[in-house]
């Protein structure tokens, strides 16, 4: 797995690639840790080179969106593969999340 | 030993040649021959009176290079008896020389022997000594009897806590100590000091002190300190070296032990912690008129995140539940527990309630402690009302929940609410099916549906739903069992990578 992170204005933007899993949610934790400690907390997960997401990357995702929300900002999602995508329905996770289909439009919807 | 003992003990000791030296002399027509030192004649031939205050030819004696006093004869003259005298005085330097060195050499050798007694000495006690106490104990008392300290004392940092030991009492504080430490990890070497060291000032009456660093798992955490009323030399850095060798392999070795012995108790609190979270789980199944059932939990650690659940009260329709708490290990056998205790009462408390009412309840009571350790449980709630031949189910996120109809084809039972703890609010509704005979419901984790092979493929939905629907004509438990072993086979050489949960129920 791999991550880029990068910013639109205040909008922190992070691109993961290949599996995120139990094994590989290290380095993204470290990362919204990061993210999450400024205020308002506005990120974008853009997960196109994601093909697998375990519980705990769920689960690392949620603790995110919630910290954020905390934040007085928010986690959204963007550009899910159709096999991520099946996990968030599987889970109904999203309705936990704002989902877009592309990054610019994950940006823009924060205003 | 002073000068003025050395001739005198060379006299004693080889009292013959020096006795046929004076023969010679006495033969040779001299009136008398004697051995002085500055404290006096130390011995004179013939003995039968002392010889004359004056009138001698004189020669210097020395060992080692050392004056130790003087060869005297009377009565001769002449060049001649001068040189033989300087002859003799040199060749009694000799002999003196040679056996101050032997002396020194078997002194020497009777040391060395006595260190490496006391050194195995060490060794075999500190063998023998498990606690790291006992070792540092043993380490400052032998080091200070070997090398004759004055006190002695031992230090070591592991993990934050510094453990000190002095011996016989303490001569340092402890934050000196701990200085002294902090400077041999910075040069990496021992320190030698002496009385009036501007940096490290010794107590009085103290002339010098050594303080050796003990090398343990490869770095500097152990030291040695030793005081002595006069100052350490080289020879005696290498013995305190020897010991604290022996020392930091006596160390290491305990402090295998106490984390061997730590491992093997937190081994069984697991165990513990395994034989509660079996015993939270149904220990026999209902019997309920109509179905037929199997259940069981396979966790990928000693303890896991999934449970299930079943539960029939007289009146109320019997209810079973599935639920998988994010992560592995023993964070989520707590939440697993709390979520499985919490739907229980829930479902006794709430009078008729639906599986959406008891899981919103839950995700109500449960949401700030989910969020506070960052966690969160799918679960599937489901009811059966045997009259009416119908199963009532609230889904939160769980997934795979597979019905497979009679002669029909398996279906993913989908979700409809998120996990909870992730929503403060949880909006899963009920839904109904029809559960005649021979239907057959498959409440499962993750762990079978994202089970892996050698190639990292997973087991995937469909061939889950496709398998169920090809069991769907055993029994309950045969269903189950199927399950179960074409995971394992299918992830042979991988090892099992989440827990693996499900509840079988068919019609009958």
């Amino acid at each position: 797995m791999e991550i880029k992170s990068s910013n639109v204005g205040e909008i922190q933007v992070l691109r993961i690639t290949g599996r995120f899993d139990s094994y590989e949610t290290g380095r993204v934790s470290e990362w919204l840790d990061q993210a999450c400690a400024q205020s308002p907390a506005k990120v974008v997960l853009n997960l196109a080179e994601v093909n697998f997401v375990d519980s705990s990357a769920l689960a690392l995702m949620v603790k995110g969106m919630k910290r954020c929300r905390q934040q007085r900002g928010d986690l959204y999602l963007c550009s899910l593969q159709q096999p991520v995508r099946v996990i968030f329905e599987l889970t109904r996770l999203d309705k936990a999340f704002a989902i877009y289909t592309a990054e610019t439009e994950a940006v823009s919807a924060f205003g | 030993m002073t000068t003025a003992r050395l001739l005198l003990d060379l006299v004693n000791s080889r009292r013959d040649p020096v006795a046929r030296m004076a023969a010679a002399w006495l033969g040779a027509g001299a009136q008398a021959f004697a051995l002085a030192d500055s404290g006096g004649l130390l011995a004179w031939w013939p003995n039968s009176s002392p010889p004359p205050l004056s009138g001698a030819l004189v020669a210097p004696v020395s060992i080692n290079g050392r004056p130790v006093g003087e060869l005297r004869v009377f009565g001769v003259n002449g060049d001649h008896s001068q040189a033989r005298l300087k002859a003799d005085a040199l060749l009694l330097s000799q002999i003196g020389s040679m056996e101050t060195e032997l002396n020194e050499m078997t002194g020497e050798l009777i040391d060395n022997q006595d260190q490496l007694l006391a050194l195995y000495d060490l060794t075999q006690s500190m063998r023998s000594q498990l606690e790291v106490v006992d070792v540092l104990h043993t380490l400052a008392q032998s080091a200070g009897r070997l090398l004759k300290a004055t006190a002695a004392a031992a230090v070591l940092i592991e993990r934050d806590s510094p453990l000190l030991i002095h011996y016989p009492q303490p001569f340092l504080d402890d934050q000196t100590l701990l200085n002294l430490l902090a400077q041999c990890r910075i040069s990496g070497n021992h320190l030698l000091l002496n009385a009036g060291d501007p940096v490290n000032p010794l107590p009085t009456g103290t002339a010098g002190a050594i303080f050796e660093p003990l090398y343990v798992r490869g770095q500097i955490k152990a030291g040695l300190c030793l005081l002595r009323d006069t100052p350490f030399g080289s020879p005696d850095h290498k013995l305190a070296r020897a010991i604290c060798d022996q020392g930091a392999a006596a160390i290491e070795t305990a402090l295998l032990y106490q984390e061997t012995l730590a491992q093997a108790r937190l081994q069984t609190e697991a165990e513990l912690a395994k034989n509660v979270q079996l015993r939270l789980l149904p220990q026999t199944l209902p019997h309920v008129n109509g179905l037929d059932m199997a259940a069981a939990s396979l966790p990928a650690s000693v303890v896991g995140g999934d449970f299930y659940d079943c539960q029939q009260h007289p009146g109320e329709p019997f209810m079973f539940a599935v639920g998988d708490v994010t992560g592995k290990g023993m964070p989520a056998a707590l939440l697993m527990a709390m979520t499985r205790t919490l739907l229980r009462s829930k479902t006794r408390s709430l009078h008729k309630a639906s599986p959406a009412d008891i899981l919103g309840s839950v995700n109500d009571d449960m949401y700030d402690d989910f969020s506070e350790v960052s966690m969160f449980a799918t679960v599937f709630v489901g009811q059966y009302a045997s009259h009416e031949n119908l199963l009532y189910y609230a889904n939160a996120g769980h997934s795979p929940v597979i019905y497979s109809p009679a002669g029909g084809e398996a279906v993913l039972l989908q979700a409809d609410g998120t996990a909870l703890g992730v929503l403060p609010l949880n909006l899963c509704e009920n839904h109904a099916l029809y559960f005649y005979p021979g239907d057959v419901l498959v409440a499962a984790t993750d762990g079978f549906s994202e089970a892996r092979n050698l190639a990292g493929e997973l087991f995937g939905y469909d061939r889950l739903l496709r398998l169920v629907e090809s069991l769907a004509t055993q029994s309950a438990q045969s269903i189950a069992n199927t399950l179960f072993q074409t995971m394992l086979d299918y992830s042979a050489g991988h090892g099992q990578d989440d827990d693996q949960t499900l509840v079988v129920i068919k019609g009958v």
